[in-house]
């Protein structure tokens, strides 16, 4: 069930990256598909009545540990990505003051013409 | 379970709501919410130092950082309105309902083969760690112990990582050289109760922050989760108070030297003979309170960086309004 | 007892944020919904915390709990007259005299 909900918030995600307008709306997107494949991730380790990886559990009834410390650190690099996102499309509002990628084509053109 | 059914569904139409709504302030909002849906969903999955990070880095920093990037930059809902009305934009609407159909398409394909052809391959890595990760380590917590320990490589380039997000945003948002940023965003708070009672929560914060820090080995939690959390501190200090009360240069030298830091602790680890069993647990403790340190600063300057831009925009809007 | 006494006091926290709920549909307007909101989940969550603390006995975990109680009593209020001031400060339109 879950994997199936992280495709379809994945393909939502590409969906609205190809054809939103907007350059919020894109960096939305990437945000959606980075969430989508940790739980991916995290429900490929889960099985149905297993404990969290603490020590008070047996290791036969602990779920698998290793997908969860990865995407631990891919949250993290997550938020730096975003960061970096949210910078460049900062300077693009400053510099040709709109938010919808076929008018900063079109600035682009005639600037380069 | 029910329960993660109800979960997984608000999740879809959450994030739905936040691809579809117009005005971005609210699509934004919609995100943090989804981010939070999913924080809880993890503690269903069994995985609570997941649950903590998502909740403390995804709902409420990135939230905060995307509110303050797009501030001053949205449209006004007149505005929305007379561009969604015209015969042009009726014609990109359609093209987008196509588009959605297309991928809906391909999506339902993917998964239909992602089902017909997925096999169970065993779990090798699992029944190792587990079953040995307390005797190999001395945590008392799986996840801590593969990322301090067994795949220290995993985490040492993850602060690199994050030391270059923020040299790369530093970069595109032109930090003003030379200048003390401190003096340039000094103004007087915005209101007086906010800025009393803010002074009276950062105990709490902190002691939580500490403890998650510190306990990471042995509690759900750890370096990363609880260095979000003491990065808060100066994101409050600078919405109750409009004082960052640190020089920003200080700071990102300190979290260059935090991450030479955690280099050369972790090269501990290629010296057998040095790591005893006492000295283990210390080592665990150790990296997790530089990895917090380091974390926190950069994430206080990630968010700094964003203010500074901020009041840049705001400086000349108000200069060009003026003359 | 204890126990007994505590589904009480957390059942009470129930009908509080039910009472809650169906304000915030009652009332039209933005002010008078935030002031419903907070209000009842402030007296709510400390009416589930102080069952939950009933239920539990004097330990650690109570503590915890009891450090959690302040933190929100210091939040939730600051969070709320925030959110009001800053409708207030861009001209949000006060409520008319009908509600």
């Amino acid at each position: 069930m879950a994997e199936l909900v992280s495709f379809i918030i994945f393909f939502l995600g590409l969906y609205a990256l190809v054809v939103k307008r907007s350059v919020i709306k894109s960096i939305i997107a990437l945000v959606l598909m980075e969430t989508a494949v940790i739980l991916y991730f995290v429900s490929g380790g889960f099985e149905e009545g297993k404990l969290p990886p603490i020590s008070d559990a047996l290791p036969e009834q602990m779920v698998d540990p290793l997908p969860q410390a990865l995407m631990i650190t891919a949250i993290v690099i997550g938020i730096s990505s975003t960061a970096v996102a949210l910078a460049m499309y900062s300077q693009l509002h400053r510099k040709y003051g709109t938010d919808d990628w076929k008018k900063l084509m079109k600035i682009r053109l005639e600037e380069d013409a | 379970m029910p329960v993660t059914i109800v979960f997984l569904l608000a999740m879809v139409v959450l994030a739905v709501a936040s691809i579809q709504v117009r005005k971005a302030e609210i699509a934004v909002i919609y995100l943090g919410i989804f981010s939070l849906f999913n924080a809880i969903f993890y503690l269903f999955y069994s995985a609570p130092d997941l649950s903590l990070a998502e909740a403390v880095i995804g709902s409420a920093l990135a939230t905060a950082l995307f509110l303050v990037a797009i501030k001053g930059y949205t449209l006004r809902r007149t505005q929305i309105k007379s561009e969604y009305r015209s015969p042009k934009m009726r014609l990109a609407l359609f093209g987008e309902l196509f588009w959605g159909v297309v991928f809906l398409t391909i999506g339902f394909i993917v998964i239909s083969f992602y089902f017909g052809t997925v096999q169970d391959v065993g779990k090798p890595a699992w029944y190792h760690y587990v079953r040995s990760f307390i005797s190999d380590t001395g945590a008392r917590n799986a996840v801590t112990a593969i990322y301090l320990n067994y795949r220290v490589f995993d985490t040492l380039f993850e602060a690199l990582l994050l030391l270059v997000g923020i040299l790369a945003t530093a970069y595109f948002l032109e930090w003003p050289e030379g200048k003390e940023p401190e003096e340039e965003i000094a103004t007087k708070p915005d209101s007086e109760i906010v800025a009393r009672i803010s002074g009276l929560l950062y105990p709490f914060i902190l002691l939580y922050g500490f403890y998650i820090i510190v306990n990471g080995h042995l509690t759900p939690g750890g370096g990363f989760q609880g260095g979000a959390i003491l990065a808060s501190v100066f994101i409050i200090r600078y919405f109750a108070q409009r004082r960052l009360g640190i020089n920003i240069f200080i700071l990102q030298r300190l979290e260059k030297s935090f991450f030479l830091g955690i280099i050369a602790l972790s090269m501990l680890l290629l010296l057998p003979e040095f790591m005893n069993s006492d000295f283990k647990v210390f080592h665990l403790v150790l990296m997790n309170i530089l990895i917090g340190f380091k974390v926190c600063c950069g994430l206080a300057i990630l968010f700094f960086c964003f203010i500074f831009q901020q009041t840049k925009v705001e400086d000349t809007k108000g200069r060009s309004e003026r003359g | 007892m204890s126990e007994l006494v505590g589904n009480v006091l957390m059942g009470v926290a129930l009908v509080f944020m039910t009472c809650g709920v169906y304000g915030i549909f009652r009332f039209r307007h933005f002010y008078l919904r935030i002031l419903i909101s907070s209000k009842v989940d402030t007296v709510g969550f400390i009416t589930l915390t102080a069952g939950i603390m009933v239920k539990s006995g004097l330990n650690f975990f109570t503590l915890k709990v009891l450090i959690i109680v302040v933190f929100f009593v210091l939040t939730n209020p600051l969070a709320t007259h925030s959110i009001a001031r800053s409708a207030y400060k861009s001209q949000y339109p006060l409520p008319e005299d009908d509600v």
